[in-house]
């Protein structure tokens, strides 16, 4: 029922990040009097929230595949979708609820009058659709373009007032920005307070400041850029794709993927665990990555193995770079990779950067590297000598596997945070994920 | 880079005093217009963004030097159905992990080089599980534990396969400690002349201590000397390593005058009486002899002397008690008790276990044997010490298994029966198994049963699984249960032996 939407998806809808916090205890199933699927043509999602005290919410979410989710809830809350409705869509997607009986009169009404309503608009309206993106795209503009001036004033009346800000001076400009659909540059700004206690603030903040300006005078001219960095701005200033958007439109590639290393994060805040996982095409030689979430602790299933290889077929997402299944055949074990020297690393991630600027963090595949030290830190050597900075303080296993062995490495690199190793391709031995 | 070209440095300044009170710098090192041409705020954050973006793609490699290879000991890894039991003991039975590391060096393998950093983390936290790791991971793991302070452990319990005067001279202290160790087997004499060297120069207590302990290796009373200086040392744990390394040496001068020191001490009276005095504090060269710190002013308590007391009978050679009260072992235990010293007493039988005497862990067996269960209840109620398996130890493996085994035809508890059977250590004998084995099957006792079924998981020889019937009957459905998971890990542990 729910294999064309994620808890990713359910995410997306989030107003804020404080909502999706909230989410987590209404996703609850004791806090759930009912929840269920209502049988019929419609896909309609609803169940009775226990509030606090004695009064308790109707919640209903109309899915529809051709437009955006409708939701309804009863309580008093301003924020749309309240949590209750991302708790509901939390535990349909986590596949809890099944088809239950007759819903309250108050749901069916209003399913109803939607239905009327779509039969007076008949047949989805493309015209409607790319007035709807054209709405929102407006709305980010507008939102960005009050960054920029924000942004301006800081820099014109000077950064030396920056550590004794309040959290309001930061939480304004995000709200504003929530408000105008950019929720990613919303939590590039709120993550500023952070960087503002940090050691080196001046440096970080300024970053911060010059990386926005950078998104919100790319975002003005968005029209004269080429496709794959105006598919980056949008994606960091927020207008995400829907998993069911890239299958339905995306555009498809079918190749034999190795599967170069996964990452698996958590989120303590929020509880949800994320898992990146690195392909490379064999024929075309482009690497992608897809991204799941879950908050339960199996919801992710097994995934691919570090160092198999898969037919499959993608689905890209606007970036060119995330990627989701389409279909896939079974796994079989790979050759190793090819890999590139430290400079070769440093040159892919800056011909990177040049599609998008804000990108964190690349994949890289390092050949015939060796661990090597410099004082307490670890590094990763390739023959010539050069060396990345590895950003796990004992990197224990990797030096196990490989006994101080030339061995191909693939990792996460970021100038930041270093070089996080994920696979390795041990000499005469069985690849080992870290 | 200096300061005057790194746009960044450049920046930074104005950017915290303001655009409104400060011009944008002009930043020749960036691409794009000169500074006539751009004024205010917005102009610096564009250079800003240009340097940031800049610095991130301009990264350049670091420099550092790589680690010398892990030597080839030509020793391989265990294949992967052995590798698969290790993944299973280190999740699932971690009681099993001595026993397959144990197999693993038999087999002249080493373990699994992924697995390496979970398995020298375990043995941080236990240090009993050190020498079977010692043994089994190989040149590999003895590489790789040179790389972290809480695996350093693990070359006090090897030797290199050679002396390497560079690895003595420039080496870590791990490495160090394994190349004298190396020495040690092939020319006693230099090794023992480097140990005192260090044990005069070292300024770190524990490199002190851990070379000191090579010294156990081929040890002969030609190491006195060295020890008996070391019974100076500052550090506690120096002297005390010292001072047990001496107590295995009962011919040495320093055995002598403990033996002098007991034989001060004790008289017997006339009507068999064994009378033990005190030891006051006005004795510097026994309680050096004894590696015990000069007592403060107030240091002279009950608990102090009873203290030195216990020192003293913890070390000093057995044979003297034999030579002044009774030839017989067990009668001189008698008498003592019988004198009213259970003190005394119970620092004999601790010093049987510590000096590991058969003599006397055979005496105090005997008269142990009839009613072995009744001892350890009254040695549990009076706090008493009764260590059966360090009295046990020194016994050849025939000896120990047969008093075990008639010690469990004679009790009907099954926690004492546990008890006795982890004290036989194994590898258990035909018969004890097949006396283990009647009382799994026909427990004649409703307590206690799980404490016989780990005994029997974890020592029953695991060719004895025929003799496990996989449904007996009988047995009551919490110990059905408890029965299923021991043949259950006897049978893994069959199929681990056969890997290997």
């Amino acid at each position: 029922m729910n294999d064309r939407w994620s808890i990713d998806d359910v995410r997306g809808l989030a107003p804020d990040a404080s909502s999706w916090k909230a989410a987590r205890k209404t996703s609850a199933a004791d806090a759930w009097q009912y929840a269920g699927l209502l049988p019929g043509e419609a896909l309609v999602v609803w169940g009775e929230f226990r509030g606090s005290g004695d009064r308790s919410y109707t919640v209903a979410v109309h899915v529809d595949a051709e437009e955006a989710p409708a939701y309804k809830c009863s309580c008093p809350s301003r924020k749309t979708p309240c949590k209750h409705v991302l708790g509901l869509l939390a535990r349909w997607v986590g596949g809890e609820l099944s088809e239950t009986g007759e819903a309250p009169e108050r749901v069916g009404r209003w399913i109803n009058r939607r239905a009327a309503n779509r039969a007076r608009r008949a047949v989805p309206d493309p015209a409607r659709a790319e007035a709807t993106r054209r709405e929102r795209d407006r709305a980010v503009a507008e939102g960005l373009a009050e960054l920029s001036l924000w942004l301006r004033d800081q820099v014109e009346s000077g950064l030396s007032g920056v550590p004794g800000r309040d959290y309001a001076h930061w939480d304004r400009m995000a709200e504003r920005l929530v408000d105008a659909k950019a929720a990613g540059a919303a939590a590039l700004v709120s993550e500023l307070p952070a960087l503002a206690r940090h050691r080196d603030w001046p440096t970080r903040v300024l970053e911060r400041f010059a990386y926005l300006h950078l998104l919100a005078e790319a975002h003005r001219v968005r029209e004269h850029l080429p496709d794959g960095l105006r598919a980056a701005v949008h994606t960091r200033a927020g207008v995400s794709t829907r998993t069911d958007e890239v299958l339905a439109s995306g555009e498809r590639t079918t190749d034999t993927w190795t599967v170069l290393a996964r990452n698996e994060t958590s989120d303590p805040a929020t509880g949800v665990k994320s898992r990146r996982v690195w392909l490379r095409g064999r024929t075309h030689g482009c690497t992608v990555m897809t991204l799941a979430h879950a908050r339960e602790p199996d919801a992710l299933g097994p995934g691919p193995t570090s160092g198999t290889e898969i037919e499959a077929e993608l689905a890209l997402y606007p970036d060119r770079r995330r990627a989701t299944e389409v279909s896939t055949g079974a796994p079989g074990p790979a050759p190793v990779p090819p890999g590139s020297t430290v400079a070769g690393a440093l040159d892919n991630h800056a011909a990177q950067l040049a599609e998008d600027p804000w990108m964190h963090g690349s994949l890289a595949v390092l050949a015939r590297v060796v661990p090597a030290r410099r004082g307490e830190d670890w590094y990763l050597a390739d023959r010539s000598g050069d060396a990345l900075p590895l950003g796990t303080p004992g990197p224990w296993k990797l030096l196990a596997v490989t006994g101080g062995r030339p061995a191909t490495v693939a990792g996460e690199w970021s100038p930041r945070d270093g070089f996080t190793p994920l696979t390795v391709w041990p000499q005469d031995a069985p690849t080992v994920p870290l | 880079m200096s300061t005057t070209t790194d746009p960044w440095g450049q920046l930074l300044p104005a950017a915290l005093v303001g655009t409104a009170r400060r011009a944008v710098p002009d930043t020749p090192a960036l691409p794009g217009p000169g500074a006539e041409d751009l004024h205010g705020p917005a102009a610096l954050l564009d250079r800003a963004a240009l340097a940031a973006v800049r610095r991130t793609a301009g990264h350049t490699p670091h420099t550092a030097e790589p680690l010398d290879p892990a030597p080839d000991d030509g020793v391989p890894e265990v294949d992967a159905a052995a590798a698969h039991h290790l993944t299973e003991i280190l999740t699932a039975r971690p009681t099993l992990l001595p026993e397959w590391l144990d197999l693993v060096a038999r087999a002249g393998r080493r373990v699994p080089a992924v697995h390496l950093p979970a398995l020298l983390d375990r043995g941080a936290r236990d240090s009993e599980l050190r020498p079977a790791l010692a043994a089994a991971v190989g040149a590999h793991g003895h590489w790789l534990a040179r790389f972290r302070n809480t695996w350093h452990y693990l070359g006090s319990h090897s030797a290199a396969a050679h002396f390497d005067p560079k690895v003595w001279e420039h080496g870590e202290p791990p490495e160090r400690r394994r190349a004298l160790a190396a020495l040690r087997r092939t020319d006693p004499a230099d090794a023992r002349g480097r140990v005192a060297e260090a044990l005069r120069a070292d300024p770190v207590a524990e490199r002190r201590r851990s070379l000191l302990s090579v010294l156990s290796h081929g040890l002969t009373t030609d190491d006195e000397e060295v020890l008996a200086a070391a019974l100076t040392d500052r550090a506690a744990g120096v002297r005390g390593l010292a001072l047990s390394l001496l107590s295995r040496l009962p011919d040495s001068t320093h055995a002598d005058r403990l033996r002098g020191y007991v034989r001060a001490l004790v008289s017997t009276g006339p009507r068999g009486e064994v009378r033990v005095g005190g030891i006051g504090p006005g004795r510097p060269r026994l309680l050096r002899d004894l590696a015990l710190a000069a007592p403060g002013r107030s240091g002279d308590t009950d608990a102090a002397r009873s203290e030195r007391l216990w020192a003293l009978i913890t070390h000093a050679p057995l044979d003297v008690w034999t030579a002044l009260v009774d030839p017989d072992p067990a009668r001189v235990l008698a008498r003592v008790e019988r004198s009213g010293r259970t003190d005394v007493h119970d620092a004999l039988v601790n010093a049987a276990g510590f000096q590991g005497s058969a003599e006397w862990g055979r005496a105090l067996l005997s008269t142990l044997g009839p009613d072995v269960g009744g001892h350890l209840a009254r040695a549990t109620r009076d706090r008493r010490v009764l260590q059966l398996p360090a009295l046990l130890r020194p016994l050849p493996l025939g000896e120990r298994c047969a008093w075990v085994q008639q010690a469990l035809s004679r009790t009907e508890d099954l926690n004492d029966a546990g008890h006795l059977l982890r004290a036989a250590d194994g590898p258990w004998t035909p018969e004890l198994s097949v006396a283990a084995t009647r009382m799994l099957l026909n427990p004649r006792n409703r307590g206690g049963y799980r404490a016989l079924c780990d005994a029997a998981a974890e020592y029953l020889p695991p060719e004895h699984l025929d003799h496990l019937p996989p449904d007996p009957p009988g047995l009551s459905p919490e110990d059905r249960s408890l029965y299923l998971d021991t043949r259950d890990t006897v049978r893994f542990r069959r199929a681990m032996k056969r890997e290997l």
